[in-house]
């Protein structure tokens, strides 16, 4: 017996070694082999960033569209309107607002409609069924306000007869007021002026603040955006050298740029956009009666990466 | 007695350490070593594909036989522009195969891979890799 003590020792030994390695070696790549993901998990991860690059293009081709039809629209509205009456021309453009914001809303369901019909056409080519359970677009121009929205939800089901539910609601905002307050100062010296029988004289300096909000809403996240200065000059020209142009009978103002004396960011997409106009007295006039209303049938627009939003000004 | 007790206990340990040598080398090291899952999934066209933007079909095929060196390969790229009725912009075509070989004595693996653009190009994939 005494000889088969060393052999017995040996083999436990000899046991133990291999049992740690197995256990070693089998964890270890145990762990590693659970990280593989299948092909079927990466497909729908795949269909999943399709559908925000389509959500994507649709908002992007549809309020583009919808805005083309929205300016078009508008200025075939007015080109007649006749401004010698200003309160009836004032209410002729604020109508011809709300009426291209409706054409162009239907221009732009008409877009994304043609839009997800191709893109379903050619996920049924490659053997997936496409059905779209819900799916909306608004382009609206308000006053004060002003957004393209596109919503839609859309089964999937796979080759293999998996099916998932996919939801996409892609917003760009785009507000615009203007504020009364340096009107209504100035109003105050207009009337002094006009005591003292001055009211014709050049050089009045009229401060004028617009309080633009611009912000992206993807599936409920949003991305506040931040005026740039180009921006901020095309809406004080949209604003002020369009509208006032074709309040004056295209004289004067339609040549002038104006570029913004100050833009500040507020923060959550606030940007204040300050312009110094030096403008005779008789033109504060017209200027005190067409911003005496709570609301003005001119409109400015954003450009969010290509997203467009378009707003009518209301003053606060 | 005790000399065949030894000579039966020593015949045992080793009979026993050559079965768990046996058992290892066969069944457990070759399902655990990682070597093994890897050759799997060795041709990643998809990862491939994602790596460039605008591929032609000769680039394509060109990429695949430097990487992987296959002995056949056939690529077919087709774009449509949804902005635009689904309209073809663009086809394209390549193969490459051996002069001596043929495509009955090979395993093809074929992929189908579509990828949505922002300016609204809907690309499609289609590729076979052939090995021996």
């Amino acid at each position: 017996m005494k000889g088969a003590i060393p052999l017995i020792i040996a083999s436990v030994i000899v046991l133990a070694i291999l049992l740690s390695s197995l256990y070693f070696i089998t964890t270890v790549n145990i762990r590693s082999s659970i990280a593989k993901t299948p092909y079927s998990v990466i497909e729908w991860m795949r269909i999943e960033e399709e559908l925000d690059t389509l959500a994507q293009i649709c908002l992007r081709e549809s309020s583009r569209y919808a805005d083309q039809v929205f300016v078009s629209t508008y200025n075939e509205l007015t080109q007649d309107i006749d401004y010698t009456n200003i309160q009836e021309a004032l209410y002729e453009l604020e109508q011809a607002v709300i009426t291209a914001s409706q054409l162009a809303d239907q221009a732009m369901d008409r877009k994304f409609n043609e839009i997800l019909g191709n893109w379903s056409l050619l996920k049924e080519r490659e053997g997936y069924i496409v059905s779209f359970e819900e799916k909306n677009s608004t382009y609206y121009v308000g006053f004060g306000e002003g957004y393209s929205n596109i919503y839609f939800r859309v089964k999937i089901i796979n080759l293999n007869g998996e099916y998932r539910v996919f939801t996409r609601n892609y917003t760009v905002y785009f507000g615009l007021e203007l504020e009364r307050t340096n009107i209504d100062l100035l109003s105050i010296m207009l009337d002094l002026l006009r005591l003292l029988g001055l009211d014709f004289i050049p050089g009045v300096n009229l401060t004028v603040t617009f309080r633009a909000t611009a912000y992206v809403d993807f599936n409920g996240v949003k991305q506040y955006y931040i005026i740039s200065r180009e921006s901020g000059e095309i809406i004080a020209n949209d604003i002020l050298r369009g509208f006032l142009s074709r309040l004056l009978g295209g004289g004067g103002t339609a040549t002038v740029t104006y570029t913004p004396a100050g833009m500040f960011y507020y923060g959550e997409g606030k940007t204040e956009i300050v312009y110094y106009l030096d403008v005779s007295a008789a033109l504060a006039s017209i200027l005190m009666i067409i911003f005496e209303g709570d609301v003005v049938g001119a409109t400015s627009y954003i450009d969010v990466d290509g997203f467009i939003a378009r707003s009518a000004i209301s003053i606060v | 007695m005790r000399s065949q007790s030894i000579l039966v206990a020593s015949f045992m340990a080793v009979t026993l350490v050559v079965i768990l040598l046996f058992i290892e080398f066969i069944y457990i090291l070759p399902e655990t070593l990682t070597t093994k899952e890897a050759g799997v999934a060795s041709i990643e066209v998809y990862r491939l594909i994602d790596s460039r933007a605008n591929w032609t079909a000769k680039d394509l095929v060109e990429a695949i036989v430097s990487r992987y060196n296959p002995d056949y390969v056939n690529v077919s790229i087709k774009v449509y522009d949804i902005l635009n009725n689904d309209n073809l912009i663009l086809s394209d075509k390549m193969t490459y195969k051996l002069y001596n070989v043929s495509l009955n004595e090979l395993l093809i693996y074929k992929y189908a891979y579509t990828k949505l653009y922002r300016n609204g190009h809907y690309v499609e994939y289609l590729v076979e890799v052939g090995f021996k």
